[in-house]
């Protein structure tokens, strides 16, 4: 069930209806059967998996607060975080783990025969598992209070909108919404609806015929392709995760706010970051800020001199890449994005940004980091690093245009140079609403324009949401 | 890394100062609601573009006919089927898609007497279409009167596996009645939305040809480039499916041939010729072997060689005048056969 397909409309039609009939503890009970419904629709058979993450981290919210002794606590607190990473580990990284130490010691001579368990991914499972996690840390570090009732706690976990894409929601920032009464605010429809218009043209019509795009070229052998090939295939995917995944996390949003529920910003313009530090600002904001303060911080931070920051930086980079998944791409993209941002920090402009119009000098910042970010891409879609490398030397080795680079970079121009167009209008305003903010005419405009195209432009072919898989 | 702002208001600012209370919501009922939102700007703006949107459509339903060859073929199916079955004289539908379109004439007449035949060979079309075409244009009228409706086809199109076009079947071949049971015109709930869509909305239906038209003006290469990713897309389908030729069944297309045997109609299949070589499938062979209906098997007929196909798949006119003359022989015998 993804929400660029009828399947999804109809069942939030029966669920905001119903939603909005309910009492306040009506609500969450239903809520907890739409989000196992919304999730078994993928796979029932790992509805237990989630049934199991939300019990055991319930039980360790309800014994850490049980007791005082900070050894004990912290001994509980290890239940959840084994628990967790564990369930992670096992489906994400048992058999790429198999795979590497066959490799390795077929690399020192010997004879290796394991065999992997061609583990099927449960969809989400990295989002919700941080999720729930989240909420045993916090309680632990008295930042959220324990819920009494197993059900508010499931109401938490199977929350559907962010339940297999994201944004990574915080119990201290959920939490308290679900277990308050909502009543309509005015202004959440016309929020909503932006939200959801906005997310559904940028999956629908940017990511998803941008698809076709990027399968083509990653699937071409190397060899074959020209620079402009590689260059318009990276830019494409720029765009199409971007919009893929922002896609969703709008949506995510413009749903909840229908129901009363605020998610977090997860993107903010990313691609006009003009620093590396700015860029995870804007990007996956969920999980940056989720890797800050659970891994970065705890780390040490930059709280122990410039070596220990930038170890700090590069390992939370380095987890945060293969958070993405189990293979050397990922650990290479990761690395990649640490690489940026101890050379940023080296280069001694760590600072925040200042809050000042746009000037020449920031717009080729934002250029080049956006070719940074590119080459991140690059390792982020291929399949190995010997495809990484084969279109990188494709860059140089055949310097010449050819006639598909032509249409696909005009592709990408149709479908990505409005949303552009549109987040540099916001990035001026410096208001991520601004669309229900700004002039009726210039909102109806807006309105009209992602109606038809999103009617006039799905892609050939649905394409999953890409974070599924994460 | 930095502080990242993550406050849920949508501004950029820095988030309100910790401990600043939210002022408490106040229950709002559903009338209250509805002037709420449909009495301020929040409403109405999605109204203004709702009206804009549905105008759009009044005028794309009013000139899709226009548009391109295949919608104005749209348009006059019923006024063809029912040219066609309004008189006494041997009356044949000739049904299919491009395949037929290039490849068949019905012939002027057989037997001496005049055939009142009706050709109806939207593009792109398969056994969803042509059976919701049957049944709206054919069954539901008594008084409509056909001898034999003939349909075109090649490689598996007749099979129950065939998938359907929701938005073609929905706007323009099946009614509103046939959503109750989608899988009765090929159809998964899933796409029950997607029918819906296209029986409302004509501009959501023909999105493809303004997708087409529009990209094919403003993109350089663009058909060729899709043309070729669609291929693609067929192929990789094809080598993911593994060859299910036995699992294939024909119960949709005995079915309409019982229902048009019981209105005097014969229903006649045609394996139409095209440039690769393609089996007939063995359901389909039972079908045709029990009576229950007609095959001809036109796959490789004398005369016709690869200098009289346009493509791989369509035939030229010397193609088409060779296929046409063994029509109008079969059609006599079969005609004959009933009198």
């Amino acid at each position: 069930m993804i929400f660029n397909s009828f399947v999804f409309w109809a069942f939030f039609a029966v669920v905001i209806t119903l939603y909005w009939l309910l009492p306040h503890r009506a609500q969450n009970r239903m809520l907890i059967v739409a989000g196992y419904i919304f999730y078994g629709a993928w796979d029932w058979r790992f509805l237990g998996l989630l049934w199991m993450s939300t019990v055991v981290d319930y039980w360790v919210g309800r014994l850490l607060v049980k007791t005082d002794d900070p050894g004990r606590k912290k001994r509980i607190l290890t239940i959840s975080i084994v628990f967790n990473l564990g369930v992670l580990g096992f489906f994400k990284y048992f058999d790429f783990g198999i795979a590497q130490a066959a490799a390795l010691l077929e690399l020192f001579g010997f004879e290796a025969h394991f065999s992997t368990l061609s583990i099927l991914l449960p969809v989400g499972i990295s989002f919700y598992t941080f999720q729930s996690m989240s909420y045993t840390i916090d309680v632990y570090r008295g930042k959220c209070a324990a819920v009494d009732r197993l059900e508010d706690f499931a109401t938490f976990v199977s929350y559907f909108p962010p339940l297999v894409a994201g944004p990574i929601e915080r119990a201290a920032h959920l939490m308290p919404q679900l277990m308050a009464p909502r009543h309509y605010r005015p202004g959440d429809f016309g929020d909503g609806l932006a939200l959801v218009l906005l997310g559904m043209f940028k999956k629908v019509v940017v990511a998803d015929n941008l698809a076709p795009i990027v399968n083509r070229i990653f699937s071409t052998p190397t060899a074959e392709l020209t620079a402009s090939d590689v260059l318009v295939g990276v830019y494409a995917f720029a765009f199409q995760i971007y919009g893929d995944f922002s896609g969703y996390s709008s949506i995510a949003q413009g749903v909840s706010k229908w129901m009363g529920i605020d998610l977090m910003w997860n993107f903010k313009m990313p691609y006009f970051a003009r620093n590396p530090s700015d860029f995870w600002q804007r990007w996956h904001i969920s999980l940056s800020s989720y890797l800050r303060d659970y891994l970065y911080i705890p780390l040490g931070g930059n709280r122990h001199g410039a070596f220990k920051t930038q170890r700090n930086l590069m390992l939370t980079m380095l987890i945060g890449g293969l958070w993405h998944g189990a293979n050397w791409t990922f650990v290479f993209w990761g690395l990649w994005h640490g690489l940026l941002l101890v050379g940023y920090r080296l280069a001694g402009k760590d600072t925040p940004q200042p809050d000042k119009p746009w000037g020449v000098r920031d717009a080729v910042a934002a250029l080049v980091l956006f070719h940074f970010v590119c080459l991140g891409w690059l390792f982020f879609r291929a399949e190995s690093m010997a495809q990484v490398f084969g279109m990188m030397r494709q860059l140089v080795a055949a310097p010449s245009v050819t006639g598909y680079a032509g249409y696909a970079l005009a592709m990408v121009v149709f479908f990505a140079a409005p949303v552009m167009l549109y987040e540099w209008h916001v990035e001026r305003r410096r208001d991520l609403m601004h669309v229900v903010r700004g002039p009726v005419f210039e909102q109806a405009l807006v309105y009209a324009y992602l109606v038809f195209m999103i009617v006039w432009f799905p892609p050939l072919a649905s394409q999953p949401f890409i974070y599924f898989q994460f | 890394m930095n502080r990242a702002v993550t406050d849920g208001g949508g501004t950029m600012a820095p988030a309100a100062p910790i401990g600043a209370a939210p002022p408490e919501p106040r229950p709002v009922t559903f009338p209250a609601w509805i002037r709420s939102v449909f009495g301020r700007r929040e409403g109405l703006v999605p109204l203004i573009v709702f009206a804009g949107f549905a105008a759009a459509d009044l005028f794309v339903r009013g000139i899709d006919g226009r548009l391109s060859g295949n919608y104005a073929h749209i348009r006059e199916i019923p006024a063809l089927i029912a040219e066609a079955g309004r008189g006494p004289a041997p009356s044949l539908l000739l049904l299919g898609n491009s395949l037929t379109n290039n490849g068949l004439l019905p012939p002027a007449q057989v037997a001496g007497a005049p055939l009142r035949a009706a050709k109806v060979t939207p593009d792109a079309t398969a056994l969803w279409d042509w059976r919701c075409i049957v049944e709206h244009q054919v069954l539901s009228d008594p008084a409509r009167r056909l001898d034999v409706v003939a349909v075109g086809f090649a490689w598996n199109q007749l099979s129950d596996q065939t998938r359907g076009d929701a938005s073609r079947l929905g706007a323009f071949f099946c009614g509103w009645g046939d959503v109750v049971r989608p899988s009765a015109i090929g159809l998964t709930h899933e796409q029950v939305g997607e029918f819906v869509a296209a029986r409302a909305s004509r501009t959501y239906a023909i999105r493809d040809a303004l997708r087409n038209a529009l990209l094919g003006r403003l993109i350089p290469g663009y058909q060729a480039h899709t043309q070729e990713a669609n291929a693609r897309a067929g192929d990789g389908a094809a080598a993911a499916a593994p060859q299910q030729a036995r699992s294939r069944t024909y119960g949709a297309l005995a079915a309409l041939a019982d229902r048009l045997e019981a209105r005097g109609a014969r229903l006649v299949v045609i394996a139409m010729p095209v440039t690769a070589a393609y089996e007939i499938d063995p359901g389909l062979l039972a079908l045709a072997q029990r009576g229950e209906v007609t095959l001809l098997d036109y796959r490789h007929v004398y005369g016709i060689g690869p200098g009289d196909f346009l493509d791989s798949m369509h035939l030229a006119p010397s193609g088409r005048e060779v296929l046409s003359a063994r029509l109008a022989a079969d059609l006599e015998r079969i005609l004959a056969a009933r009198r």
